[in-house]
C-alpha cells in the first residue's frame, strides 16, 4: 500500500512539473511581437499551406513539389520561412527576392521568390540579405520578357532574426 | 506521442510522403532479398561498384538533362553489371580489383561531368542527392513511382520464380552445373536483378549507401537464423522494417532520410547480434 501510494504521489509530482514546464515554454521563447501578428494572420486569413510547422525533410519535399509543379499551388495562401536573398537583373534593372530554404542534409538548398504587396514598406529599409524572415502571402505568377515565373505575392514579412 | 501521431497524420496527408514510404518498403524488400545471395557467393562489394557506375550514369543523364535518368541509367548500370561478372571470371584483371577501378573511376567520371557540363544551379545538391540520397526519396513524381514499383515487383517474381536455382547458384555452382543448372545463365540472371536493385534503391539511399541496404539486413538475419529460406525471409522483415522506422525517423526529425535508415539498419544488426549471442548461451 506504501508503495502505490509513493508511486502516486510521484506520478502526480512528474504530472504537476510536465504540465508547469508547458506553461512556461511559449512565452519564453516567443517574442510578443510575432505572437500578435501570427494570432491576427491565424484569425484573419486562412493559411492554406503552412511550410513553418514542417520538418526540414518534409519541407525540402513540399518546396520542391511547389518548384516543379507550380500550377497545383496558385491562388494558394502559403506561409513558410528561410534565408532571404536578393539578385539583380541586367536586361530589366530590378532587384528580384528570394527565400532559400535549406533540405535536412543542408546541401540542397531552393529559392523561392517572391513579390512584394505595395503598401507594404521598401525592402532595402529592413530587409537584410542573409537574414531569417517568416514570409505569408499568395502563390502566383507573373509574365516578365516573354516567360512566365512562378512567385509568392507577400503581404506579410516578419525578421525573424 | 500524441504529438507525434498527429504530425505523422499531417504529413502523411501530403501525396509525395505517401509515394515515399510506398516506393521504400518495396525498395528495401527487393535489396534484401538479393544481399543473402551476395553475402554468401562473396559478392557484397559489387553493390558498391555498380552504385557508383549508376552515380557516373545518373551524372551523365543530369548533365543531358534527361527528365526520367532511368532511360540512361538501368541499361548503363545491367551492362556494367554482366561485364563485371565476366570480368571478374575471364580476363587477368580479377573480380575485386576489376570492382574497384569501376567503382573509383565512374565515381570520378560522373563528378567530372556533373562538374563540368550540368546545367543545374545547385550542383551540390544534386551531387548529394545522388551520393547520399539525402531527400531523393520525397521527390518521385507519379512516373518513376509507377517505375519502381514495375520494377521491384519484376525483382521480386523473378526471385521467387528462380529461387531454387538461385539457392543452388548461391552455394555449389559446380555442383549446379553438373545437375544441369546453367550457373553461367543463372549468375547473368543474379547481375541484372542486382542492376535493377541498385538503380532503385539510389533513389531510397543515394550510391554510396546502397551496400548497407544490401548487406546490412543479411548480416543481420545471418547472426540468429541459419538455413537460406529462414536467412532470406527474416533479412526481408528486417530490410522493411528498418527502412520503414527510418522514414518515419527522418520525417518527423527531419534527418536526411538515406543516412537515417542506414543507421537504423546498424541498430538492427547490433540487436541481432546481441539476440544471436544469447541464444548461443541458452
Amino acid at each position: 500500500m506504501k508503495k502505490i501510494s509513493l508511486l502516486i504521489f510521484l506520478l502526480s509530482i512528474f504530472i504537476i512539473f510536465t504540465s508547469a514546464c508547458k506553461g512556461r515554454e511559449e512565452p519564453l521563447t516567443t517574442n510578443s511581437d510575432t505572437v500578435e501578428q501570427s494570432v491576427s494572420v491565424e484569425t484573419v486569413r486562412k493559411i492554406d499551406l503552412d511550410l513553418t510547422v514542417l520538418s526540414s525533410t518534409i519541407i525540402y519535399g513540399e518546396v520542391y513539389q511547389i518548384t516543379t509543379k507550380p500550377d497545383e499551388y496558385v491562388g494558394k495562401t502559403i506561409k513558410m520561412s528561410g534565408i532571404y536573398t536578393k539578385s539583380y537583373y541586367d536586361l530589366t534593372g530590378l532587384y528580384y527576392h528570394y527565400l532559400v530554404i535549406e533540405d535536412a542534409a543542408a546541401c540542397c538548398a531552393q529559392g523561392i521568390e517572391f513579390v512584394i504587396a505595395d503598401g507594404i514598406d521598401a525592402p532595402d529599409e529592413y530587409l537584410i540579405e542573409m537574414n531569417q524572415i517568416e514570409l505569408i502571402g499568395v502563390f502566383g505568377s507573373y509574365d516578365e520578357l516573354g516567360e512566365t515565373w512562378y512567385c509568392l505575392f507577400v503581404d506579410e514579412i516578419v525578421i525573424l532574426q | 506521442m500524441a504529438d507525434v501521431i498527429s504530425k505523422l497524420t499531417l504529413y502523411f496527408q501530403f501525396p509525395f510522403v505517401r509515394y515515399a514510404f510506398f516506393v521504400g518498403i518495396l525498395i528495401a524488400l527487393c535489396s534484401s532479398l538479393l544481399g543473402v545471395t551476395l553475402v554468401l557467393k562473396r559478392f557484397s562489394f559489387i553493390g558498391d561498384g555498380l552504385s557508383h557506375v549508376a552515380f557516373g550514369a545518373t551524372a551523365i543523364a543530369v548533365a543531358m538533362d534527361l527528365t526520367n535518368n532511368f532511360i540512361l541509367v538501368l541499361p548503363v548500370t545491367i551492362i556494367s553489371a554482366i561485364l563485371l561478372l565476366r570480368t571478374g571470371q575471364n580476363t587477368k584483371i580479377k573480380g575485386d580489383a576489376a570492382i574497384a577501378m569501376i567503382s573509383v573511376g565512374t565515381l570520378a567520371v560522373g563528378y567530372l561531368i556533373m562538374n563540368k557540363f550540368s546545367k543545374s544551379s545547385n550542383l551540390a545538391g544534386d551531387v548529394c542527392a545522388t551520393l547520399f540520397g539525402s531527400t531523393s526519396i520525397l521527390t518521385l513524381n507519379e512516373t518513376k513511382v509507377f517505375l519502381c514499383t514495375v520494377l521491384s515487383i519484376a525483382v521480386i517474381t523473378l526471385f521467387v520464380v528462380f529461387y531454387h536455382k538461385i539457392f543452388s547458384v548461391t552455394f555449389d555452382e559446380d555442383f549446379s552445373t553438373a545437375t544441369g543448372v546453367s550457373a553461367q545463365k543463372y549468375n547473368l540472371l543474379l547481375a541484372i536483378i542486382i542492376a535493377v536493385i541498385i538503380v532503385l534503391a539510389m533513389n531510397l539511399v543515394g550510391a554510396l549507401l546502397i551496400s548497407a541496404l544490401v548487406i546490412i539486413p543479411a548480416l543481420s538475419a545471418m547472426r540468429v537464423f541459419k538455413s537460406f529460406k529462414a536467412v532470406t525471409i527474416s533479412s526481408a522483415i528486417i530490410s522493411v522494417i528498418c527502412a520503414v522506422l527510418g522514414i518515419l525517423v527522418s520525417i518527423i526529425d527531419g534527418s536526411p532520410v538515406g543516412a537515417t535508415i542506414v543507421v537504423v539498419n546498424i541498430f538492427g544488426f547490433v540487436l541481432f547480434c546481441c539476440v544471436g549471442l544469447i541464444s548461443r548461451r541458452l
